[in-house]
């Protein structure tokens, strides 16, 4: 039995088995997409995965003992604001720092509009790719890239839905794949598509165009834990959010060694793109973003420390509390002016009453009472006739959501914050 | 226990300890043959096969003779972290290095294909029942993948993980990133045991004590099996609008003469398992999923893992298709972004309702430098929904007017509209706008990221769309960037050529770049540019 297990064993000298001797090297894919803006994992339950440092720290480990083709199926962002281009421009310029192959246009990287595209190329090498577009003046925007022994391809399943932003027209049909599939054929090269569409779409483009041997769709579900294949064509996706990535190697012909990656805390962050991600987080504070952010009508706050006048027991109780440090928590970290941030470590930052700066508002930073039971002035001010509604744990889940606290459990968390 | 006991002095006889969930068919084969020994009064065999049992105080032996010398003892490392993650995870356990020992390590440069694979497989364990043999003799292979590739301090990590996992009678998983889920190929980053991994080793412990007690006692008990069937694995939810929570049942049915235990694991923290459970032999019982579709405007599908303690297939993947529509649309014909000529606009965006759902306006603003009138009245007509692919159809809801005047300030600028509604859960709808005034920069800040000491160039445009104007120089304001037109670009937008020479002080450059227009109203449109400067 054991023999069956050996029976390679001894043959070749030992030395050969480490790749680090190797003759050539291996080339590993690496897919990545929908990041959505989210640069760095968030949370407060452990493990928190995903970020784009550790993604880098992934790929340079890997780059050592491999060529790394570095795919990003686009959707950098999800929205239109400043803050979002300026994580646009932090992701381009790590994918720039990574040598990424080859980047494909989303709708919402196109509703960033033309000046952010042009950014996305400035920063990520010219990697920007989209063949579902007819040209932009003033934009070059290739419809494929090669990599090692790949012509990647980027194509849109709904393409108007990236001219009509662009102010450009939109090219349908099959047109651009059956392109991608000739240039391939021509240069000898391995065709992958990088596809804007569900995978409905991919399953019906693989059986359409065969000779594709990869492609790579969207998702807001999980990447499935073994690969979907159509023929001989591998579709794969890489979630959303960044916190997984698909592992292909990538043997000249034909891809293989399908592994998703969890963007864990194993993964330490990397030196050049913890850089690139202070210089966003010195963009965010010198934008003042978090002085010009929308707030709704509300009620007068009392601040904790006037609930802890009358509420003594639940005032020691949020001291001890973890709630009690979260803003200087974010701080620490850097992000205490990002309101994509703040906004779940202090009270009320998005009402009109609330959080401003910690000198103006002292008494709202940190999650605190009115963090969860609202705004509280008018029961400081008449405690016995005007009462506190009562809340449950729905209220826990409006900042540990699944995606920011991912392993939140209220019953066990609630213990740790428990009051009267 | 005790009941066992109890049930023996009156002459019946109890059935052997639940076995938990997800316990591999190792220790399920190992715990029912002792079982069955007590269940035939042999109690020197239940006695003799106690010791086939996993123990915390875990004893190994190391052998790296096959190990490059430079690689000892960083895989020696490995290993010893992967132990020391299980002594965290398990308080309570114990590791020492004997030279003969319950697990065996050792190390060959290649191992044969894997069953039903063309890849070599990259460790293999084998159980021993001889007194004299280890308990699991674990092979690592020095190269593993197809092609194959050197092992990594990773791999072994993994390797020696998923080993002391296997030792205490875990089944293999279905989720790569945790210890359990095992592969053949080279993982780049180390796994992680998971609760319900560290739980069945909790639970595999109790029932060892509960088999030695009871071998101890000389108690009978009866060894049975549980057997799975559930149905379906498939399931299709009821289409559902965002924000509801979508139920799925499925049903579990227990085929075999033991009891099932079950525990489900979901992919998502947006789905709610039904908690762990027992279902009696022949019995069945139905378990629920429910799935948050808050953070979810289109379709989507979740998995939930359920672990048993059926001996030949101890985890199944139940898949949960979710159909889902956002519970509102704003659509806007023009888009987010627009132009807006000399003399003002009106803007138009539709608050359409999925069916069923009330949301009805009271008051709406438009907050930030934009200066607009705001009104509102219901609507019905035929508008398309391009981001969700629905062509030109019927639709019911609010037109939004914004008035915007014509005074605007050139350049991009950005404002909310906020719509405060009756519905309780959506008291407010916010959406920003970004109107586009004149002639502006496409980006309207160059940031050139981290730039080394080579030389590097970027690129921005200058436009103004519809209206034809003309650049009549650019400069620049740093002796280390220069600026150009670039040559055959307008007359609406006109591309700028910036090169950084590479010389600059390493720290944060902030420079501007200046170009002049024949616009008297814009004269002159500043570009900053940035760059971190290694």
């Amino acid at each position: 039995m054991k023999s069956w297990a050996i029976g390679l064993g001894l043959s070749g000298v030992l030395c050969a088995a480490f790749s680090s001797f190797s003759p050539t090297r291996p080339t590993t894919v690496i897919v990545t997409g929908d990041i959505l803006g989210y640069l760095s994992p968030c949370g407060c339950t452990y493990p928190m995965i995903g970020g784009i440092k550790r993604q880098a720290t992934l790929i340079r480990r890997l780059s050592r003992t491999s060529n790394v083709v570095l795919l990003a199926n686009g959707a950098l962002t999800g929205g239109t604001s400043k803050q979002e281009q300026m994580k646009v421009e932090t992701l381009a310029a790590t994918f720039g720092s990574l040598n990424a192959a080859a980047i494909n246009l989303a709708p919402e990287d196109a509703k960033l509009g033309q000046g952010t595209l042009q950014a996305i190329q400035n920063l990520s090498n010219q990697k920007l790719i989209c063949g579902s577009i007819e040209e932009i003046e003033g934009l070059p925007l290739r419809p494929s890239a090669p990599a090692e022994r790949m012509l990647i391809g980027g194509v849109s399943s709904h393409p108007s839905n990236l001219a009509r932003p662009l102010g450009t027209r939109a090219i349908s049909g099959d047109a651009p794949i059956s392109s991608l599939i000739r240039d391939a054929k021509e240069e000898e090269l391995v065709p992958v598509l990088l596809l804007d569409g569900t995978q409905n779409d991919a399953e019906s483009t693989a059986r359409k165009f065969p000779d594709l041997k990869l492609i790579v769709y969207r998702s807001s579900s999980e990447s499935p834990l073994r690969p979907l294949r159509v023929g001989q064509t591998l579709l794969v996706t890489p979630g959303q959010f960044g916190k997984k990535v698909v592992s292909l190697s990538f043997d000249g012909k034909a891809f293989s060694d399908y592994q998703v990656v969890a963007l864990g805390p194993d993964l330490v962050d990397d030196r050049d793109v913890s850089k690139l991600y202070k210089s966003y987080l010195h963009r965010v504070d010198q934008a003042g973003f978090l002085d010009r952010i929308v707030r709704k009508p509300s009620g007068a706050f009392a601040g904790t420390t006037a609930c802890g006048q009358c509420h003594i027991s639940s005032l020691r109780a949020w001291k001890n509390s973890t709630h009690a440090l979260a803003l200087a928590n974010l701080e620490a970290q850097g992000h205490g002016r990002d309101p994509d941030c703040v906004t779940c470590h202090v009270v009320g930052l998005n009402l009109q009453g609330g959080y401003r700066s910690r000198l103006k508002t002292p008494d709202m930073a940190n999650v605190g009472c009115e963090s969860c039971h609202g705004s509280g002035a008018r029961h400081s001010q008449k405690p016995l006739s005007i009462k506190m509604s009562k809340v449950g744990t729905v209220m826990c889940a409006k900042c540990h959501n699944p995606d920011q606290s991912p392993g939140f459990n209220p019953i066990t968390f609630w213990g740790r914050i428990k009051h009267r | 226990m005790l009941v066992a006991i109890v049930f023996a002095a009156l002459g019946f006889q109890a059935l052997g300890p639940v076995l938990p969930p997800s316990c591999s068919p190792s220790f399920q084969a190992t715990a029912l043959s002792i079982e069955e020994a007590l269940q035939n009064h042999d109690f020197a065999k239940a006695s003799d096969r106690l010791r086939l049992l996993p123990k915390p105080s875990i004893t190994f032996s190391w052998d790296d003779q096959k190990v490059p010398a430079a690689y000892r003892s960083q895989f020696r490392a490995s290993g010893d972290a992967a132990m020391s993650m299980w002594k965290t995870r398990v308080p309570g356990l114990t590791f020492s290095q004997k030279p003969k020992g319950d697990i065996r390590i050792s190390f060959e440069p290649v191992l044969a294909l894997r069953a039903g694979t063309n890849m070599p497989a990259a460790h293999v364990g084998f159980w021993s029942e001889d007194p004299t043999a280890p308990r699991l003799d674990y092979v690592i292979g020095l190269k593993r993948g197809s092609p194959l590739k050197g092992s990594e301090e990773t791999d072994i990590f993994n390797d020696v993980a998923y080993c002391v996992g296997s030792y205490l009678g875990i089944s293999d998983g279905v989720y790569d990133t945790y210890t359990m889920g095992t592969t053949d190929l080279s993982r780049p980053v180390r796994t992680a045991i998971s609760g319900t991994e560290s739980g069945t080793v909790h639970r595999n412990l109790q029932v060892v004590r509960t088999l030695q007690e009871a071998v101890k006692a000389k108690t009978p008990l009866i060894a049975a099996k549980s057997d799975l069937f559930i149905d379906p694995l498939v399931v299709d939810g009821d289409p559902a609008i965002q924000g509801d929570r979508v139920e799925f049942h499925v049903q579990l049915s227990n085929r075999g003469n033991g009891p099932l235990a079950f525990s489900m694991f979901p992919d998502c923290g947006c789905t709610v398992v039904t908690d762990p459970g027992v279902v009696s032999p022949g019995a069945n019982r139905v378990v629920s999923f429910a799935v948050d579709t808050t953070n979810f405007t289109t379709n989507t599908t979740k998995h939930v893992a359920v672990y048993t303690n059926d001996p030949t297939t101890p985890v199944r993947m139940v898949t949960l298709n979710v159909k889902i529509k956002p519970r509102f649309r704003l659509l806007s014909p023009l888009g987010d972004t627009f132009v807006v000529p000399n003399g003002g606009l009106k803007y138009a965006i539709y608050l359409i309702p999925a069916n069923g759902t009330s949301l009805e306006p009271i008051s709406a603003k438009l907050t930030g430098p934009i200066s607009a009138k705001v009104s509102f009245a219901p609507w019905q007509g035929v508008l398309p929904d391009p981001e969700l692919n629905e062509g030109p159809l019927p639709r019911k809801g609010y037109k939004f007017t914004l008035d915007i005047s014509g005074n605007l300030i050139s350049g991009r600028n950005q404002a909310t509209l906020q719509i405060f509604t009756s519905n309780p859960e959506f008291p407010d709808i916010a959406y920003p706008i970004n109107a586009q005034k004149g002639i502006i920069a496409l980006p309207e800040e160059v940031y050139m990221g981290l730039v080394g000491k080579v030389p590097k160039s970027f690129r921005f445009q200058v436009s103004r769309p519809g209206t034809p104007f003309k650049i009549l120089g650019v400069t620049s304001n740093s002796p280390n960037i220069k600026a150009s037109l670039v040559a055959g670009t307008g007359p609406n937008t006109y591309s700028i050529s910036l090169q950084y020479d590479g010389n600059a002080r390493a720290g944060e450059l902030m420079a501007a770049v200046k170009v002049r227009t024949n616009d008297p109203k814009q004269p002159i449109i500043d570009v900053p540019v940035r760059a971190m400067i290694q």
